[in-house]
């Protein structure tokens, strides 16, 4: 089971949604690139259709869902297709996860030990979902340069967790573009610094008005032939979405 | 050569009474050698019994790789491993398909973790006995879509019969997997660990709860013990190895093998003390007709009959009266070893409280005595080479003898 | 004056004296280390899952057992631990707070449970700081300690110095995570366990769960197997509102495997002794066939029927007295050595050398068994001797003495 943090995905739509940063003539330190992103991202909404494939060597299947978020403390997830999964919810409200099953008129919240399985079969964990590491608080921060991926130009920055931090990852590297603050490519890496997963943004486009990857890939490194890609079909940010929205009620009702 | 046999054999009936009391003490060491090690066996193979029909079953199929990994995502598809099982298989032995993960049962605000099996009812309750540990409701029938639980499960839940369960899982590769069951019947298991885990679907109802129409993770084979190593031989031989993995029922539960194992060595511990009581006791016999004959010996020697021809002539002798004493062995064992066979002992009648012990994992308190003819032959046959052994006394004896004072004696 | 006579007939046939003795000895020391053997077997079965597991008693809060959640504690804890280190046969007691949690690493996540422990009671205890095969045991040294088992690092890909994240729920079902180091890796003989268990410092695992100390769970080890029942009264008494339980309504298991070793001892010692009676009656008959003509030259003389009887079992009476001492003391240095060597059962099995297992027994008797056990011996080779000796007097002394 790999993992990665689905706050990253959360990062890359509300990072974009700063307004293209009125860049400093000079680069800024390390801290400040993901400092200043992670506080960009506090308090901002945003709502999406995205379709997720999973990949596997021998199969692989598509789910259609909307999902709705607001800063990182509230998200709310209903798969729309396919028909027989149609109606089901997820809620995350601070560190709890909530299910919920139309076929059996339910809502459960999620134990630990459910916690661990696979996100509906991807490479992502439901602990991803509310994992409450920060990448500002959590980790020692390294610019290491700049490099091109995806034809943009990106800061590589380095971070290191520090060492009483509840965090699996020895390493980790990002590489957000300069202009954007995007994404556009981060690797996790383990204690030993062996590769564990990969997170890749693609095909930068206009999404709800902001230039954005659309498709976002996650590549276990080991597991050859496995891939979760999600692609936005749409997005939007900004609009007001109260806290109300995100309860088990709504859960429920929310088409 | 023939006369001395002959001589041998009408030597031991001349003194009638010695021959019956040696021939009786070796009699004695077979049947009960016989007997301790018929009740050692039959010991463990109604444990045995009792622990792989409890769940496992003797053998057991499943798709390559899933004892490692047991999820979902290691099942196979039950017709396709069918066509493949040798035919003979499918005619006389049941076959146990099962579908198992685990999943999040739940009522109200409890939820907890249990195992979800799901099972062909009729198939299940002829090898596992399972509709005879319901003690609440009724078992399943025929295309229900109900589900029975674990008394552990119920307690803890709330739920009684007739009430509505909730499971949440992941499916086959992934996938959500949400059911609601009404409870048909409550199920007590012995062992504390099904007891709180356990929840029984009928096959198809799990299989759609798992989307995984059509496929299982498991496939017992409903066989008594003594056909269950011909069985695995078979489907190993037919069931193409890339593909499917066989166990038999050691390899399902290498604890019950472990405790056996210690068990059996220090049962082999004490059928050895029970040799050197049993050994000694022929040596007391055969020491005092030794003793006894020493006037005889003498006479012998003294009339000129070599020293040898008389050791082997009382070498014969005891030959005789060990075989003849094994054979008696083991005409006594069979019948007496037949009856405990038929009429198990009851340990409930021989300790307190084992009654409850038993009852608590749903098996009777019981032990069969095995009856293998093996069994009685191996013993006779120790037993004999023991007496046999024993004989170099007497011809020790006979070579130092001082024929002018044996006569003495 | 047929005392003198017996003790003469003794040493007048010295080597069908020395049988008699012989296989008196034989038997006392076979009966005397069978039982010693299975008793030390039926302790090896019982004292490895209670000394390593489950320990003789112990007491939680009742909803904790149903649920196993971290919220209730044993309010009760430190003082019950308190009160019983105090109480007579009690070895080892320890408190530990227990957590449903999550283990992750970079390479996944499982569900296991966190045992906060007491490093040097849990030592006394359960021997875990015996069970470290790679690294160190918990102690106070370091920050967030944690000590998993060989098993699970290697399910995990974890080793030696790795850090693990737990993710369990506080008190108020809030999910926190705290970061550890592994310092050690253990192995016991119960591989299920050993994928579940991981242990951590109880202050450790009480911080994170936001408490200054969260009991559930008192364990209570005792010297003596049968003072449990009455151990378990008292306690019951002394703090309602707790679940106090004895090892065998822990795992019932142990009753079941106990009670079949138990009964199947007792058949085995039923078949030996049984064994051991036709050896002696057997011997007895020889001994006295053998004195045909001199029994037959005494009645003849005129020495009646219940002296020769009497001189008989006297005879077997002075043998016994002989040979039970000797039987007694060859039993009892047997059991002392063994007990203290241990008898490594893989050595007697192919079976258990194939997996890998080894066993020791140590055989135990316990003190007032030895003279009984030799008493019984003694009894039953004087019954033997009343056979022969009944024939011995029925015989025609005329014919008797012909017979040779």
């Amino acid at each position: 089971m790999r993992r990665i943090t689905l706050l990253s995905l959360l990062l890359v739509c509300t990072i974009a949604y700063v307004p293209s940063t009125k860049a400093n003539t000079g680069d800024p330190d390390a801290k400040e690139i993901i400092r200043k992103s992670d506080e960009k991202l506090k308090g901002k909404t945003n709502t999406s259709t995205l379709k997720m494939t999973i990949v596997r060597p021998s199969w692989q299947r598509e789910m259609i869902m909307k999902s709705w978020a607001k800063g990182d403390e509230y998200s709310l997830i209903l798969v729309t297709s396919p028909a027989r999964d149609k109606g089901t919810a997820f809620l995350k409200r601070e560190q709890e996860m909530w299910n919920w099953q139309p076929t059996i008129d339910r809502s459960i919240k999620m134990p630990p030990s459910m916690m661990s399985q696979s996100w509906m079969g991807s490479d992502f964990t439901n602990d991803d979902l509310v994992k409450q590491s920060s990448i500002v608080v959590d980790y020692n921060h390294k610019l290491l340069g700049k490099e091109i991926i995806e034809g943009r130009e990106c800061y590589k920055l380095e971070l290191i967790p520090l060492e009483d931090a509840a965090v699996v990852w020895g390493k980790i590297l990002i590489w957000i573009d300069t202009q954007e603050y995007m994404q556009m490519k981060t690797e996790f890496y383990d204690e030993d610094f062996y590769l564990v997963n990969t997170m890749l943004g693609k095909e930068v486009k206009e999404l709800g008005g902001k230039l954005l990857p659309s498709i976002l890939e996650v590549i276990p490194a080991d597991e050859e032939g496995h891939k979760t890609i999600i692609e936005y079909m749409s997005l939007d940010f900004g609009s007001e979405i109260k806290d109300s929205f995100f309860s088990i009620q709504n859960m429920k009702r929310v088409r | 050569m023939k006369t001395l046999i002959l001589i041998a054999w009408r030597n031991i009936w001349r003194n009638k009474r010695r021959t019956l009391i040696t021939a009786a003490s070796v009699l004695f060491a077979v049947f009960l050698s016989s007997f301790m090690v018929s009740i050692q066996t039959g010991a463990w193979d109604k444990m045995v019994d009792n622990m792989v029909t409890y769940y496992f079953g003797y053998a057991q199929v499943h798709q390559d790789g899933y004892w490692e990994d047991r999820t979902l995502d290691n099942s196979f598809s039950l017709s396709a491993a069918k066509e493949q099982l040798p035919s003979e298989l499918q005619e006389n032995v049941g076959l146990v398909p099962r579908i198992e993960s685990f999943a999040l049962a739940s009522t109200g605000d409890l939820t907890m973790g249990v195992m979800v099996v799901g099972t062909e009812p009729e198939a299940e309750n002829a090898m596992t006995k399972l509709a005879e540990r319901v003690v609440q409701g009724s078992y399943f029938e025929p295309n229900e879509s109900s589900a029975i639980l674990a008394e552990g499960v119920a307690e803890k839940l709330k739920l009684s019969v007739g009430d509505t369960l909730i499971l949440i899982s992941q499916g086959y590769r992934g996938t959500n997997a949400a059911g609601k069951y009404v409870i048909k019947g409550i199920t007590r298991f012995g062992s504390p660990d099904l007891n709180k885990q356990m929840v029984f679907l009928p096959l198809q109802e799990a299989q759609y709860f798992y989307r995984a129409e059509s496929l299982i993770t498991s496939l017992a084979i409903d066989v008594d013990r003594n056909e269950a190593e011909p069985t695995v031989r078979a489907l190993k031989a037919n069931l193409q190895e890339d593909q499917y993995e066989v166990m038999d029922w050691e390899e399902l539960l290498p604890a019950l093998v472990e405790a056996k194992e210690m068990d059996a060595a220090g049962n082999y511990i004490i059928l050895i003390v029970l040799y050197v009581i049993i050994g000694f006791g022929i040596f007391g016999t055969v020491l005092m007709m030794t003793k006894e004959r020493q006037y005889e010996f003498g006479v012998m020697t003294a009339i000129g009959m070599s020293r040898s021809r008389l050791a082997l002539i009382t070498w014969m002798e005891i030959v005789f009266l060990g075989m003849i004493g094994a054979i008696a062995g083991i005409l006594v064992s069979i019948p007496l070893v037949y009856y405990f066979h038929l009429n198990p002992i009851d340990m409930g009648a021989m300790q307190q409280g084992m009654d409850d012990a038993y009852e608590k994992f749903g098996m009777e308190p019981i032990i069969p005595a095995a009856f293998d003819l093996k069994i009685f032959f191996g013993n006779a046959f120790t037993i004999f080479i023991i007496t046999t052994l024993l004989s170099i006394y007497p011809i020790i004896n006979i070579f130092r003898l001082k024929p002018v004072e044996a006569m003495r004696a | 004056m047929i005392f003198k006579i017996a003790w003469r007939n003794i040493w007048r046939s010295r080597t069908r004296s020395l049988v008699v003795i012989g296989a008196i000895i034989i038997g006392v020391w076979g009966v005397i280390f069978l039982v010693s053997f299975s008793t030390g077997m039926i302790k090896s079965y019982i004292d490895n899952a209670i000394r390593n597991e489950i320990s003789h008693i112990q007491i939680h809060q009742p909803e904790f057992l149903e649920d196993r959640e971290v919220k209730y504690p044993l309010e009760q804890g430190p003082a019950i631990a308190n009160t019983v280190s105090d109480m007579p046969g009690v070895e080892a007691v320890a408190m530990r707070t227990l957590s449903n949690a999550m283990i992750s690493t970079s390479n996944g996540a499982r569900g296991i449970v966190a045992r906060g422990i007491d490093p040097t009671a849990e030592a006394k205890l359960t021997l875990l700081n015996e069970k470290v095969i790679e690294g160190e045991y918990l102690s106070e040294k370091g920050r967030n300690p944690i000590l998993i088992s060989k098993t699970l690092a290697d399910k995990m890909g974890v080793k030696l110095r790795s850090k693990v994240v737990l993710t369990l729920q506080d008190l108020e079902g809030n999910v926190i995570n705290g970061a550890f180091r592994i310092v050690g890796l253990y192995e016991t003989s119960n591989s299920g366990a050993d994928e579940t268990n991981v242990y951590l410092r109880a202050n450790n695992l009480s911080d994170l769960v936001n408490q200054k100390e969260l009991v559930h769970e008192v364990a209570i080890y005792l010297n003596d197997l049968n003072l449990v029942d009455t151990t378990v009264t008292q306690l019951k008494q002394a703090f309602p509102g707790t679940t106090v339980q004895g090892y065998a309504e822990i795992s019932p298991e142990i009753n079941l495997f106990n009670s079949q070793i138990k009964v199947s001892s007792t058949i085995f010692t039923v078949i030996v002794m049984l064994a051991l009676i036709f050896g002696i009656i057997n011997t007895m008959l020889m001994a006295v066939l053998e004195r045909l003509r001199e029994l037959g030259m005494l009645m003849s003389i005129g020495m009646n029927k219940v002296r020769v009887f009497m001189m008989i079992v006297l005879e077997t009476l002075l043998l016994g007295l002989i040979a039970a001492p000797l039987g007694l003391l060859f039993g009892y240095t047997t059991v002392q050595s063994l007990g203290e060597s241990g008898i490594d059962l893989s050595n007697w099995s192919e079976g258990m050398r194939q997996f890998g297992i080894s066993e020791v027994i140590y055989p135990y008797l316990e003190n007032q068994l030895y003279t009984q056990l030799a008493l019984s011996v003694l009894f039953t080779a004087i019954l033997a001797s009343i056979y022969p000796a009944l024939k011995a007097i029925r015989l025609n002394p005329v014919e008797a003495i012909r017979s040779l």
